[in-house]
């Protein structure tokens, strides 16, 4: 029984976190970070990500033009750094104040 | 390091050439920063196994090239699935109402005992029925992947839904009530599924499940669909010395190109029916057309074909005798058939000449 609760609560956990991954990448993107150090960053603030997870999801809002990403040679590896383009920085402001008000009004019921 | 260019290499081999390169180029980084953060910790190098490890944590190259991939990740999507699982649900019980038509003709008809006949109906509703969910599947799978779902999904009308009770409610109560009506509705010269239409469908609704039934009856009778049980050239049977089963094999076959023919035609027209919006001219015009095809082909069944010496008679008179003596006579005289399928061809007759009528009374109106 109380297994069967943990297993549900962790399915339900990670429903409720998913829609929240994006906005964690977008702010942390905020500073230039290639794909391993962006895992480790998130990992150090609690939002772990699979890399089968997060680097898909890194190509697909470069690709919908929010993140702007170069090659470069660093520490002897050809890394592909990514950060947040102009059109990123405006969607991550109006998704955040999306966030705030969500929260606050979630705040209120809980 | 062996290991993770093999694991990248079955990775790239199912990614699409155009953007392998940067991929695996990022991957392999990501696994190469892993790793020395994992020869940190440790402080040595990992052993093979514990790379092994690593890489299962990363994800099969399945999965983790899937992710990349920019279609549906799901062969018939959350949107698309309840469809799917009604058309499927509709067209088992269609097969299964077509099979247990055909078994009752069978037994009947003299031609199987019945545990034989029951056995080769299951036999052959099984592979019907994979047959059937295999080219549903497919054809789901194809609607997936297009960009723009069709408009049955979204442009539904209220008044189209009673479609919907169809498959919706199969329990064993509605199952033989509906079953009955179903053996009612088709003929006995075409044995086909009958999709209960109800009067308040939208044309397109109509349109669309007419498609349906006689999609259904085209494959049955091309053979297509294995209901083998009933494939009509298989039933044989001698009744009141007469060798229906000679007969009804005659009458197949040369009415086999007709009538495909005439089902193929008919499903592309319900087709064009539906995507014109349901169109009242061109269902009337159709209706037309497809009346006159069918009315002339029972006329050939009156006139010219085999079956024509058991059922021709030459005035109103004579049919009304043989109705009358049908009604009178205590059953096992014989002749009960041949009177049933003679009144059977010209209510048919009947039917599709006042089909015309209506059709034509709807062309000049126009509504």
């Amino acid at each position: 029984m109380s297994q069967d609760e943990e297993l549900l609560f962790e399915s339900l956990r990670l429903e409720l976190r998913r829609g929240s991954l994006i906005l964690a990448v977008l702010a942390s993107l905020r500073r230039e970070q290639y794909g391993y150090s962006l895992r480790v960053a998130l990992g150090e603030v609690g939002v772990e990500m699979e890399e089968s997870t997060l680097y898909p999801l890194l190509r697909r809002l470069e690709s919908q033009g929010l993140l702007d990403s170069e090659w470069r040679e660093e520490e002897r590896r050809k890394k592909r750094f990514y950060r947040l383009s102009p059109r990123g920085e405006a969607m991550l402001a109006r998704l955040a104040a999306e966030w705030r008000g969500l929260s606050a009004s979630l705040e209120k019921m809980l | 390091m062996d290991l993770v260019e093999s694991y990248l290499k079955a990775v790239a081999a199912q990614l699409p050439k155009a953007t392998r390169d940067d991929i695996v180029a990022e991957l392999r980084d990501e696994i190469m920063g892993r790793l020395e953060a994992l020869e940190e910790r440790l402080g040595r190098a990992p052993s093979d196994d514990e790379v092994e490890a690593l890489l299962r944590e990363v994800g099969h190259p399945l999965t983790v090239a899937a992710r990349y991939r920019a279609g549906p990740q799901a062969l018939i999507g959350p949107e698309l699935y309840p469809w799917w699982l009604f058309a499927v649900k509709t067209a088992l019980l269609v097969m299964a109402c077509v099979t247990l038509i055909g078994l009752v003709v069978r037994v009947f008809s003299g031609d199987l005992y019945a545990g034989q006949a029951i056995g080769q109906a299951f036999g052959s509703l099984f592979s019907g029925a994979m047959t059937v969910i295999g080219v549903l599947t497919l054809i789901g799978f194809v609607l997936e992947r297009q960009e723009k779902k069709p408009d049955f999904i979204a442009k539904w009308r209220v008044k189209d839904l009673g479609l919907f009770e169809l498959g919706g409610d199969i329990d064993a109560e509605t199952w033989g009530e509906r079953l009955a009506r179903g053996g009612a509705a088709s003929g006995a010269a075409k044995p086909g599924p009958a999709v209960k239409k109800s009067a308040e469908m939208s044309p397109v609704a109509r349109a669309v499940s007419s498609a349906i039934a006689w999609a259904v009856l085209l494959l049955w009778w091309t053979g297509l669909l294995p209901v083998a049980s009933i494939r009509p050239d298989e039933v044989a049977g001698v009744l009141d010395g007469v060798d229906y089963g000679r007969i009804l094999a005659e009458v197949v076959a040369a009415a086999y190109w007709p009538v495909t023919l005439f089902a193929a035609a008919k499903v592309v027209f319900d087709l064009m029916r539906a995507a014109s919006g349901g169109d009242v001219r061109l269902t009337a015009l159709g209706d037309i057309g497809f009346g006159a095809a069918a009315a002339w082909g029972l006329l050939w069944l009156w006139f010219w074909s085999p079956l024509s010496p058991v059922i021709w008679v030459g005035t109103v008179t004579e049919f009304v005798d043989r109705v009358r003596d049908l009604f009178d006579r205590s059953a096992g005289d014989g002749g009960e058939l041949a009177t049933i399928l003679m009144m059977i061809v010209v209510w048919a007759f009947v039917g599709e000449i006042w089909r015309m009528v209506r059709a034509a009374g709807r062309l000049v109106a126009g509504k």
